[in-house]
């Protein structure tokens, strides 16, 4: 009787946010376990609850699993806006399920659930499927460390649920070793884009059991890669799906004798799309299916912020601030286009959760990549551009591409006075907003 | 002869957690911009340390795991350290690995883990964690020149029954001859320029140099305009 109202007052709830035009994702969902914290413990799941966690790459792979599942056929409940923590989650799942039998109307429940919040989500036995796309430095203020975020997705998870691993993460591969009997690895061959070693600190860097320096053969980024204790058993070792012979210039991979297109030429869409093909392995998609969903009917990719400005290209990459390897895939992708750069960077709050101010994450992006011929200059922006500048200057990039744009207003003259080539925006999310603004006080203008 | 200072950064692969490799660089930056040159070696527990090689020694923050990885390889070397503490070798030590220069780390579950016992304290695990932007004054540091300390804590460990003389009003650091010892974490050098000064002024002396502050640079831009932001104008929003 109370779950039945429960799920009523979250659908009520719901309906009432879409009259106000508030989307509803989390305040239904919050209402409703303050009245009854643990509803989520009531409700008939169907076969498998497949939760994705992880510091990245979380949405990505929820959207391309999603699509594959539908291609197949599939009654899918999962959430397209990505909210991903307990209260989101639900307001998914009660709206979804019949007030009265409280059964959850579809085949497969996927959620993208932020790592700190499985722990009190759900009771034991109710997730089938954690897959755990990488455990990286991610918002240290909130998240302590890598080793701490481990810890707190391995609290609630008992030994029947299926664990699917990237293998190229050795703090993920220590759960190999825990004697959890279901347990799926997949990871990415050696690649050319690999290096030999990198410039930033690399987490996890000794063998958890006789504490040797791992030897890497070589690093996809981050402490991602291919490695081995040089002492014990403890290695990457042999994985159960593996990409191969990434091509990102084709945008393309291999598992085993298959190409795979990838829906966006960056490396991070090998890892959401491996993992996609994976767990639709698992649950025993068809292998037609699979690929049909993935070379025939293509995800559209969540496209970049595209604009332009006198005819040169503006693509806004949003980067997330406390997130080293955010940072270093938004430099990769930069310095991996053709033609002269310019380069937007800048933060007006640290954090949209929390008012810390710590910027040693700034020390862990290798931001000495930028120091390139092809970037002409580098604009720096918002409350924290000394600190900014200061940390260019470390990496050695010439004095005369750093330009600092005290009043924002100017930014998009400056830009289109004194520098050249297309314009790359690396910024946090609360910047992407301001610069669209400027961006179209400046059209709207010339169009007066 | 000129002279050549050498840094140690110990334990560069193992406590690293929070962007530490900005002291060590701002270290050799701010040396080397008095014309002296600097030569910094990374060691782990791989390597045999040599602790008279060195003039600053620089340590930081990382995971317990890491912690307490480092430790059964720094007590190898407790006497060289005690020694090189004494004849007044400068050591900057940052984040958690202060706790282990103290006499013992109590862990939650009652265990005592013992320290290097170096330094009359105790690090004693908190309930829960403790994060926070924090503004110290710096006793030894004049107004308008860095006496405002910028800094952040991030740690699960408080140090207690902390008797050594401190730079700051609060428990959590000390300062024994050349001994700079806080549980901060992060770029601090980075950060509080006039404070990077007033640690090396302290190096140079013990090695007979000249010291003069370069204040026209960008990092004490970038700390004048987070004070004013931050401390003077309380500018959160």
């Amino acid at each position: 009787m109370r779950t039945t109202f429960s799920i009523l007052l979250c659908k009520f709830a719901t309906l009432i946010c879409h009259l106000f035009r508030k989307n509803g994702t989390v305040f239904p969902g919050s209402l409703v376990r303050k009245i009854q914290p643990h509803v989520l413990d009531n409700i008939k799941y169907p076969e498998f609850v497949i939760v994705v966690t992880g510091s990245s790459g979380k949405g990505s792979t929820v959207s391309m699993l999603a699509h594959l599942l539908e291609v197949a056929g599939k009654n899918v409940i999962w959430d397209p806006s990505g909210s991903n923590i307990t209260r989101a989650t639900t307001t998914l799942i009660l709206n979804k399920t019949n007030t009265f039998s409280h059964k959850l109307k579809g085949d497969v429940l996927l959620l993208e659930m932020d790592e700190k919040c499985i722990t009190g989500a759900f009771k034991k036995g109710i997730i089938t499927h954690l897959c755990i796309t990488n455990i990286t430095r991610d918002q240290p203020g909130r998240n302590y460390h890598p080793m701490a975020v481990l810890d707190d997705i391995l609290k609630d998870i008992d030994d029947d649920v299926h664990l699917i691993l990237n293998a190229d993460d050795p703090l993920l591969d220590r759960l190999r070793y825990l004697g959890k009997e279901k347990i799926t690895t997949f990871g990415i061959a050696k690649t050319k884009y690999d290096i030999k070693k990198p410039s930033y600190a690399v987490d996890f860097a000794y063998c958890p059991s006789c504490q040797m320096k791992l030897k890497y053969d070589s690093y996809h980024y981050g402490h991602l890669g291919i490695f081995k204790c040089p002492r014990c058993s403890f290695s990457r070792g042999q994985v159960d799906y593996e990409a191969t012979d990434v091509d990102l210039e084709k945008g393309t991979f291999k598992i085993v004798d298959d190409e795979i297109k990838l829906n966006k030429n960056v490396f991070f869409a090998v890892y959401y799309t491996l993992l996609a093909y994976t767990m639709s392995k698992i649950i025993g998609l068809d292998d037609k299916i699979i690929l049909k969903g993935l070379n025939e009917e293509q995800l559209e990719s969540k496209r970049l912020k595209a604009y332009s400005l006198n005819g040169r290209n503006i693509e806004m990459l949003e980067s997330k601030n406390e997130n080293a390897l955010s940072y270093i895939q938004s430099i990769n992708y930069i310095k991996n286009k053709d033609g002269k750069k310019t380069v937007v960077l800048g933060f007006e709050n640290v954090s949209r959760r929390y008012q810390f101010n710590d910027l040693s994450w700034l020390w862990d992006i290798d931001f000495e990549l930028l120091n390139d011929e092809s970037i002409d200059k580098i604009f720096i922006i918002g409350r924290f551009k000394y600190d900014i500048k200061v940390r260019l200057e470390y990496a050695d990039i010439d004095p005369d591409k750093l330009m600092l744009i005290e009043e924002l207003d100017t930014l998009i003259d400056e830009i289109e006075n004194k520098s050249q080539g297309d314009i790359y925006t690396m910024v946090c999310f609360d910047m992407t907003e301001i610069i669209c603004n400027l961006l179209k006080e400046k059209k709207d203008g010339k169009e007066n | 002869m000129e002279k050549k200072i050498r840094i140690a950064h110990l334990y560069y692969d193992l406590m690293n957690l929070y962007g530490e490799n900005g002291n060590v660089r701002a270290l050799k930056k701010f040396i080397e911009r008095q014309g002296v040159e600097c030569e910094v070696d990374e060691l782990s527990i791989e390597d045999k340390i040599d602790y008279s090689k060195y003039d600053l020694f620089y340590m930081g923050a990382g995971c317990e795991e890491n912690e307490f990885i480092i430790l059964s390889d720094l007590y190898k070397y407790r006497d060289d350290i005690k020694k090189a503490i004494e004849d007044g070798k400068t050591f900057l030590v940052t984040g958690n690995s202060l706790e282990l220069f103290g006499i013992k780390i109590k862990v939650k579950n009652g265990r005592d883990v013992q320290c290097l016992g170096i330094f009359d304290f105790n690090a004693v695990e908190a309930r829960s964690r403790l994060v926070s932007d924090l503004f110290y004054e710096c006793n030894e540091l004049e107004e308008g020149k860095g006496r405002n300390i910028v800094a952040f804590k991030n740690c699960n460990c408080n140090i207690v029954n902390n008797s050594n003389k401190k730079m700051f009003r609060f428990a959590d650091n000390l300062r024994y001859k050349n001994f700079f010892g806080m549980t901060f974490i992060g770029p601090i050098c980075i950060r509080n320029p006039y404070f990077t000064d007033y640690v090396l002024t302290s190096l140079f002396e013990t090695l007979d140099l000249e010291y003069v502050p370069k204040t026209d640079t960008t990092e004490y831009k970038a700390y004048h305009e987070f004070v004013n932001n931050f401390i003077i104008n309380r500018n959160f929003d």
